[in-house]
């Protein structure tokens, strides 16, 4: 049961900012599967809901071509993407084939049919497959509001349990993924219920004849109130030879991690737990793109 | 609101709310009662309907979405007196204790089977990893879908069930 | 083993019959509780208790009257003038909490209005002081010293009042019952055993989560009330709203709706009480609709933990046995204490043990109610006990097959003295499926097999009755009280009457359970419906047919006994003809249609529970594993289950109740746990909570049917549909424990807990270690 609420449909982004600036106690509709769930609940209550699935400013999948920074091609997909959309776009199985994988473990079929890419990073939600992916691979957010666009790192745009850099005027318009043909990336999570126990993705890029690890970037879901890189662990690995890497057991990897998280206990395991699996999901990812990358 | 769409291949035009759900329109206002509602939250797939050939949870979707889409619930996929061959399976296979599930387990693997006409273990289990079945009857509803897929294999055409 | 039977026989019974109502069922057309409708109906809704024990200092109701659409807020002063508490063992439950919330979730108060949206709206809005208490949720919580009281006094309720006359209520602070059982001299025997083993296990509080959540109307008007709710016991439920009310049971009417699934949930009064006393305040119908999290907070199945100890020969002889049970009930007993002590009776297993002694209790904490659930105590006990089978079989060296086959009991032995001596062959039948799960495998590094056998005593004493009537056109009715959860139990019933009858199937029609139409039937539990309602449905229907042949044969000058009936024909010597032209022919004689009854009793006994069970439900499952090294995740890789049917009078049906009753047990093997954080559910939706998914399918599933035409039922039946869930996760703890060599003695065998069970042999061990000195290692643990 859902409280009345009225509907707007903007077809421009400039419409959706200024009504939501204008109405009172407003909120951003797109898929509508996490929004509507905490509404049905009534945990939250909105008089207005403002559609943005009529913006076709929002929408498309595309490699960008550097922009001003050299060398960076981009994959830009539009907040109105659907999880299942990203399992079948050419373009993404052509240039990141993991988040297609990682899009294909989302939910469930009808979650990855209504679910959009950009409601899933405005609602914020700290066990997001996504969130993980999107820090590892040094991507960027493109927000528009009342004081125009702006892009958000990553890194920048989780701040706490459901709750996002996004100023409340804010909407998602598309997320960038830069484009590196040297990175490998990959996601890989342990789940046992509707969300993950814990989720790593991974990016890196080998260096000497593919001996050594160039640069290394990490981060988790699930394991923390919100994704997190992990700086230490990224710092660490970064330089080192592969062989040695690859000796490395999920507990070595869990001992290096616990510099960079702080796990709580809750129904989904105990802290140590995680804190294992973290390890195990590093040990496997690195094997896997090293793997990936011998065969290329 | 005025929603104009297609409900089981019929053209209807409609007023509702906007708060208003798809579950509780297509039950109360159409009768369609082969729609249950369990868990809402999106997890068991009990409401699941077709949006233009894809599975949603009506439970979680606001009926005006339904807008300028063709809508297809169970009751529009065979009655009881002509059964669709792939409902027909599912009682072959025993695929079904209580039945509760079965509207959305149906309707989910008719949109599979469109897709994918030969689907292997692995699809069968990604597309129906959201459809609970608390009686577990998981063996006779993969029997079922391979059973069904088999049948329209052997009638030489692929787009049976497009 | 299957019995030959004669043609007419094996035309309609002993077939795998599609359900006559299936083609509803996979089409949407089947009405279930959540989509039948009354004219006028309001909705209503339930305000519930916030916390897990507190007093409740007042409840403003103003703004929720206040909501357009609302009718009536029911509070604990409406229901001064009823007796407004109900209970199958004690009558503890109120309709409303009265003056004191006993567990999260608890009715505080209801409301009527002419929408949900309305009804839930004023729920928000009703505000309710409280004074939060401890909340006491684990048995030693319960069990302290200093506990607080969670009942002061009891009073026995109607239903469980003969098989519980001798358990007390009440007998120390927090325990609603205690049970025990001696023979010979247990105590003493264990100082006389070469090797004693023993062990603690647990099991944790679940839940059924019905896909169908709760659903009941209630019309309380002109002098009667009715009651439709998909519920599995209608009989019952008249019997408790008659004391509730203080109504004749005449003038109560429950219609039993088909349930998407209840699996034990729906048993007993649940919202039915609420619903009536809604109606009687409004003057309306009123359907109460709750959700899948409310009805997660109602109902759920015990927590126990289970101490054994037991004495064995060297050569692998039991030789005594002493158990100590405390099962977790919740606030109010439901059924938790006949829980308990039906546990508590076959916590010894299937085993021949001369010297037994069993010391039961059934504990109040402040969770919801445990009432029936699959197996209804078997499932947690055979956890216990085929683990400590397997720990004395490491301990003794032998193979846990053979030290099975030793001790098993052989049909005819008893289990204790007043009950039915064992009906089935526990080790030859674990011998075939043990064969057809391919024996013992080459040892393979985190693979595993292991065995579980169980069994349960059906209902005792019990009672069904039927009626049947053959119409002018030769189709029949059966009148009967066994409710439809999707078990295909009114499917089997209309196969027996068919058979008996002579009649095709589909000229048959089992109707819904309706308490002013069909006589008296005692639960639809503990799988005795085939077996007792189906006997009391053969015996209307050979009285029925006995009935018409005698009027054909006077009719038309035939010896009786050259009559037959078959498809619809009755047929003699130089005679035939179809049944409706017979009874068209023969009733300006006689008349038109024929009744008969068929009633099945069988009363009460010397057992230690109350009665002789009319069969055992034995259930045999071998499991296979492999077990993930780096996360303690359990891959089940096969699942082979056996059944005793006695006969299959539905084959499809029996095989296919058999493998869901498995896969659901699956579930409670390695994921199923109710969590709670200060007496607060922490898991009360498919979103924290997990059920076995279609992912789940091991890629070899069996059940194989034993039929040796052996029970008391129609055609040598007994009653299945519990089987697989019984046994099924002692077989994948045993499994489990092959598979990485550590004894995993609480449930759920969750990811975390196996791979801390792996850490623990790993640390002592500096590494891993080659499979046999982990499995000693695991030995060493079960002293």
């Amino acid at each position: 049961m859902l409280r009345p609420f009225s509907f707007h449909e903007p077809t421009s982004l400039a419409e959706a900012v200024t009504l939501h600036a204008t109405l009172e106690n407003a909120a951003y509709y797109a898929g509508g599967t996490e929004l509507l769930l905490i509404m049905k609940e009534g945990l939250v209550r909105y008089d207005h809901l403002i559609n943005l699935k009529s913006i076709e400013a929002l929408r498309g999948i595309e490699v960008r071509e550097n922009n001003g920074r050299a060398g960076q091609r981009r994959l830009r997909i539009g907040a109105l993407t659907r999880h299942a959309e990203l399992t079948e776009d050419a373009t993404v199985a052509r240039h990141i084939p993991a988040l297609a994988d990682l899009a294909r473990r989302i939910g469930n079929i009808r979650v990855r049919n209504a679910g959009t890419i950009g409601g899933n990073l405005a609602f914020g939600e700290p066990r997001s497959d996504l969130a993980a992916f999107l820090l590892a691979l040094g991507a960027e957010i493109e927000a528009v509001g009342l004081e125009g666009s702006r892009k958000i790192p990553a890194g920048e745009f989780w701040l706490g349990p459901l709750e996002t850099a996004l100023l409340p005027d804010e909407v998602v318009q598309a997320v960038e993924l830069p484009l590196d043909p040297s990175e490998r990336c990959g996601y890989a999570k342990i789940a046992v219920r509707e969300f993950p126990t814990a989720g790593v993705a991974m990016s890196l890029t080998l260096v000497d004849g593919a001996e050594r690890v160039g640069a290394l970037r990490l981060a988790v879901t699930a394991v923390h109130a919100v994704p997190t890189r992990l700086p230490q662990v990224e710092h660490w690995a970064s330089g080192q030879e592969v062989a040695q890497l690859l000796n490395f057991g999920p507990d070595e990897w869990a001992e290096v991690a616990a510099g960079d998280l702080h796990p709580v206990d809750d129904i989904y395991g105990s802290k140590d737990y995680k804190l294992h699996l973290v390890g195990v999901l590093i040990a496997r990812l690195l094997r896997s793109l090293v793997t990936d990358a011998a065969e290329a | 609101m005025e929603i104009h769409c297609r409900v089981n291949g019929h053209a209807v035009a409609f007023q509702v709310e906007p708060y208003e759900l798809m579950a509780n329109v297509l039950r109360n206002r159409f009768g369609l009662k082969g729609l249950k509602v369990a868990c809402e939250r999106q997890i068991c797939g009990a409401c699941t309907v077709l949006l233009d050939g894809e599975p949603v949870s009506a439970c979680c979707t606001l009926a005006l979405e339904m807008r300028g889409r063709d809508v297809e619930t169970i009751e529009g996929v065979g009655n009881a007196r002509t059964l669709h061959d792939l409902q027909t399976a599912f009682i072959e296979e025993a695929g079904l204790q209580c039945g509760y599930c079965t509207p959305g387990m149906v309707l989910t693997s008719l949109a599979l089977l469109r897709k994918k006409p030969h689907p292997e273990l692995a699809d069968i289990t990604e597309w129906l990893h959201g459809n609970i079945c608390r009686c577990a009857s998981y063996a006779g509803i993969v029997a079922a879908i391979q059973r069904a897929a088999r049948a329209a294999a052997k009638e030489g055409s692929d787009g049976s069930y497009a | 083993m299957a019995r030959t039977l004669d043609t007419v026989i094996g035309r309609v019974v002993g077939q795998g019959l599609p359900r006559p109502d299936d083609q509803q069922r996979v089409s949407g057309a089947f009405v279930f509780a959540t989509d039948y409708e009354v004219p006028g109906m309001l909705e209503g809704a339930v305000a519930r208790s916030a916390y897990a024990h507190a007093w409740i200092r007042s409840i403003d109701t103003a703004a929720a009257l206040r909501v357009p659409g609302v009718v009536c807020v029911l509070l604990p002063e409406d229901l001064a003038d009823l007796d407004p508490y109900y209970g199958p063992v004690y009558r503890d439950q109120p309709i409303l909490a009265m003056g004191r919330a006993l567990f999260e979730g608890e009715p505080v108060a209801a409301v009527a209005a002419e929408t949900r949206a309305a009804a839930l709206e004023a729920v928000r809005l009703i505000e309710v002081d409280y004074e939060p208490l401890p909340a006491l949720v684990s048995l030693d919580e319960a069990l302290d010293e200093g506990a607080p009281d969670i009942h002061t006094s009891l009073r026995r309720g109607k239903h469980y009042s003969g098989v519980l006359a001798r358990v007390d209520p009440l007998p120390a602070k927090n325990v609603a019952a205690e049970w025990r059982y001696e023979r010979g001299d247990a105590f003493a025997e264990l100082e006389r055993a070469d090797l004693v083993v023993s062990g603690e296990y647990r099991v944790p509080m679940i839940h059924h989560f019905p896909l169908e959540p709760m659903v009941a109307i209630a019309d309380f008007r002109n002098d009667g009330l009715t009651v439709w709710s998909g519920t599995q016991t209608p009989f019952e439920i008249r019997d408790e709203l008659s004391l509730i009310f203080g109504m004749p049971a005449a003038k109560i009417r429950i219609v039993a709706l088909p349930m998407g699934g209840s699996f034990g949930a729906k048993a007993f009064p649940k919202i039915e009480p609420l619903a009536a006393a809604l109606s009687r305040k409004a003057q309306r119908p009123v359907r109460v609709a709750l959700s899948m999290e409310e009805t997660a907070r109602s109902i759920r199945r015990a927590g126990a933990r289970v101490r054994i100890r037991s004495g064995v020969r060297s050569d692998g002889t039991l030789l005594a046995r002493c158990v100590d049970v405390d099962v977790q009930i919740g606030a109010y007993a439901d059924a938790g204490p006949r829980v308990m002590q039906k546990a508590a009776y076959v916590a010894a297993g299937p085993y021949r043990i001369p010297h037994l002694s069993i010391r039961s209790r059934a504990v109040f904490t402040n969770t919801p109610p445990v009432g029936a659930y699959r197996g209804f105590g078997a499932p947690e006990m055979t956890w216990a006990y085929e683990q400590h089978t397997d720990e004395i079989a490491a301990r003794l060296g032998i193979d846990p097959i053979a030290f099975r086959r030793r001790n098993l009991l052989r049909r005819g032995e008893r289990y204790a003295e007043g009950d039915k001596p064992i009906d089935t062959d526990f080790a030859e039948v674990l011998d075939r499926l043990w064969a057809l799960s391919g024996g013992q495998q080459p040892r393979r590094r985190l693979r595993g097999k292991g065995v579980a056998v169980s069994f349960k005593p059906s209902q005792s004493p019990t009672e069904s009755t039927a009626i049947v009537r053959l119409h002018a056109d030769g189709s029949a009715s059966v009148l009967c009280a066994t409710a439809d959860m999707g078990q295909g139990t009114r499917a089997a019933l209309g196969q027996i009457a068919a058979a008996e009858l002579g009649i095709p199937v589909d000229a048959i029609a089992v109707h819904v359970p309706d308490t002013d139409i069909a006589p008296f039937d005692q639960t639809t539990t503990s799988s005795r419906s085939t077996v007792v309602m189906g006997g009391a449905v053969q015996e209307a229907a050979r009285r029925v047919r006995h009935e018409f042949l005698r009027r054909v044969a006077d009719h038309a000058g035939i010896d009786q006994r050259l009559l037959s009936i078959q498809d619809g024909l009755v047929t003699g010597p130089q005679f035939q003809q179809s049944v409706a032209q017979a009874l068209l022919e023969t009733a300006p004689r006689f008349g038109s249609e024929i009744l008969a009854i068929g009633h099945v009793h069988i009363a009460s006994s010397s057992s230690r529970i109350g009665g002789a069970t009319p069969f055992w439900e034995p259930a045999w499952v071998v499991a296979e594993v492999e077990v993930d090294p780096d996360t303690g995740e359990v891959r089940v890789l096969g699942l082979w289950t056996a059944i005793d049917a006695g006969y299959a009078i539905n084959p499809r049906q029996v095989a296919a109740q058999d493998l869901g009753s498995t896969l659901q047990g699956l579930g409670t093997a390695l994921y199923e746990e109710m969590v709670y954080d200060h007496g607060l559910l922490r898991t009360p939706s498919l979103l924290e909570y997990r059920v076995p998914l279609i992912s789940d399918l091991p890629s070899t599933f069996q059940s194989m049917t034993v039929a040796c035409g052996d029970g008391p039922g129609p055609f040598g039946a007994k009653g299945i549909g519990e089987g697989g869930v019984m046994a099924v996760a002692a077989a994948l703890g045993n499994a489990v424990a092959d598979a990485v060599g550590v004894r995993i003695r609480d449930l759920p065998l969750s990811a975390e807990q196996v791979w801390r069970a792996m850490r623990g042999v790993m640390d002592r061990q500096g590494d891993e270690s080659d499979h046999a000195s982990t499995k000693r290692l695991g030995e060493a643990e079960g002293g």
